[in-house]
């Protein structure tokens, strides 16, 4: 019965949501800046003279994490773990978790995407250096889903009234 | 779809190391041999190694080598230097094979870059310790030898050989499960069955000499090429589409045949360059360095033997990049 309670805690559900953010989030970082670094290290084993423009398209892909990880930060404070005490409800403690899975799921999809959009792009640069531009532009874009999924998650947040 | 970001940036980074038409055709132009041993050790071709430009072949056989290793390294999937090996092996196989039956001398022509080494194969072939083999091998060497002994004829070893080394090679694409190496297996096939259809309208004119050389595998059938074996020079072209250009070429220019079918590989091959992080641009690459290694040959071989230019530049192949 006390588990039951607890899983129906408004601060518990409102850390669940934290964590999902940057779970997932960080998980499309980290395989995405993997895939994008695996290509960054073919191409400098090759070439190092080409590690600082590689550098940049390696992490494109890390900026999910980092959205994940304000939207934690900012479900952790409105839930009141980082300051003042604040009394959730079950409804708004959901509330809270549902406003991290948008920058969880987008995080994690568009993280693995831009990895493999910016080891194309290190393709491109590895044959003609003066391609930089074009290959980050092509990377850049898998970004704004990540940046929707950041934009919802944020919107969500704010709605949610609690104290 | 697995894919390979590490191996695949590495070769394209080589891509740009690669000889071009450009670059080919100006090496087929030039008259000193030291102005193109100087371009060609640019493009890491070791020719510090050799003191006579007579001993091309040492160099290019050590930029083989290293190509295979460097694959092999980069990339676990075995099979797809196995795919390209086999073939040396199977050279190696029918060169000792036909040398036996002619009585000719063979070491100087073993190839080195197999997944068996030459010393070892030909160990093998010389104690006839075939059990050292794979089964299919072993038998391939026996059916080929049992058939030479009925007809007297070595082209015959070639084509029982063949058959096996095609089947080894298609048996490895399908287990890598990928379209662009099953693809090409299948027009590589076609375009040696192509091949030996010319050879059989233009010199040997025996529709049996196909039959026992066709090589199954690929999409055009037996019965097509029997059916085409005396068709007009003229429709030709019409009879196997997909290939029509490459036909159209060979009727024109039959003594270039050999390059129009490795420019047609090549030109399938050149569709991996849309491919950014999957298994088919280190393939291309391993295709790519053969050609060069050809043209290579090409250039030096003419060149050693006073051949004009023009005459190089018309045998080159095309080039990747």
């Amino acid at each position: 019965m006390e588990f039951l309670e607890g899983l129906a805690n408004g601060q518990f559900l409102a850390i669940l949501g934290a964590s999902i953010a940057i779970i997932f989030a960080g998980m499309g970082s980290a395989k995405g800046t993997s895939i994008a670094g695996q290509a960054a290290a073919g191409a400098v084993s090759e070439d190092s003279s080409k590690f600082g423009k590689l550098l940049v398209l390696q992490l494109l892909p890390g900026t999910q994490g980092l959205y994940g990880f304000i939207v934690a930060f900012l479900i952790l404070s409105k839930a009141g773990l980082l300051g003042t005490t604040v009394a959730l409800t079950t409804g708004q403690g959901f509330q809270l978790l549902a406003s991290g899975l948008a920058i969880g799921i987008t995080g994690l999809v568009s993280g693995v995407a831009q990895g493999k959009a910016a080891a194309a792009g290190v393709g491109v640069v590895a044959k003609n250096g003066d391609d930089l531009g074009k290959a980050i532009t092509i990377a850049a874009i898998v970004e704004t889903y990540a940046l929707l999924g950041l934009l919802i998650s944020f919107l969500a947040y704010n709605g949610v009234v609690v104290g | 779809m697995e894919i390979y970001p590490y191996a695949v940036a590495k070769i394209k980074v080589r891509e740009n190391r690669l000889l071009t038409n450009e670059n080919l055709e100006q090496l087929a132009q030039e008259e000193e041999m030291e102005r193109i041993v100087s371009s060609l050790m640019e493009k890491d071709y070791n020719f510090e190694m050799v003191s006579r430009y007579e001993d091309y072949e040492v160099v290019l056989k050590k930029a083989e080598e290293d190509m295979y290793k460097l694959i092999k390294e980069i990339i676990e999937e075995k099979n797809i230097a196995e795919i390209f090996l086999s073939k040396n092996d199977f050279y190696n196989m029918k060169l000792i094979l036909k040398s036996h039956v002619e009585g000719k001398d063979y070491q100087d022509k073993l190839l080195n870059s197999g997944t068996v080494s030459k010393e070892e194969i030909s160990r093998i072939m010389e104690s006839e310790a075939y059990d050292r083999l794979s089964k299919n091998r072993k038998q391939a060497i026996l059916d080929a030898m049992e058939a030479y002994q009925k007809t007297k004829m070595p082209f015959i070893i070639d084509a029982i050989l063949d058959k096996e080394c095609f089947h080894h090679m298609k048996k490895l694409a399908a287990q890598m499960k990928n379209d662009f190496i099953a693809k090409y297996m299948t027009n590589l096939i076609d375009i040696t069955n192509i091949k030996t259809f010319f050879r059989v309208r233009k010199i040997y004119k025996d529709p049996y000499i196909f039959e026992v050389s066709y090589i199954e595998g690929g999409k055009i059938t037996l019965n097509h090429f029997m059916e085409n074996l005396d068709e007009d020079e003229q429709n030709l072209k019409y009879k196997f589409m997909g290939f029509s250009s490459t036909i159209a070429q060979a009727i024109d220019h039959y003594e270039n045949l050999d390059q129009f079918c490795d420019n047609y590989i090549m030109n399938y091959m050149k569709e991996a360059k849309l491919k950014a992080l999957t298994i088919e641009p280190i393939v291309a690459y391993i295709y790519a360095k053969k050609t060069e290694f050809k043209n290579i040959r090409i250039i030096f071989s003419g060149k050693l033997n006073g051949v004009s230019p023009e005459r190089i530049k018309e045998r080159l192949r095309e080039s990747y990049v």
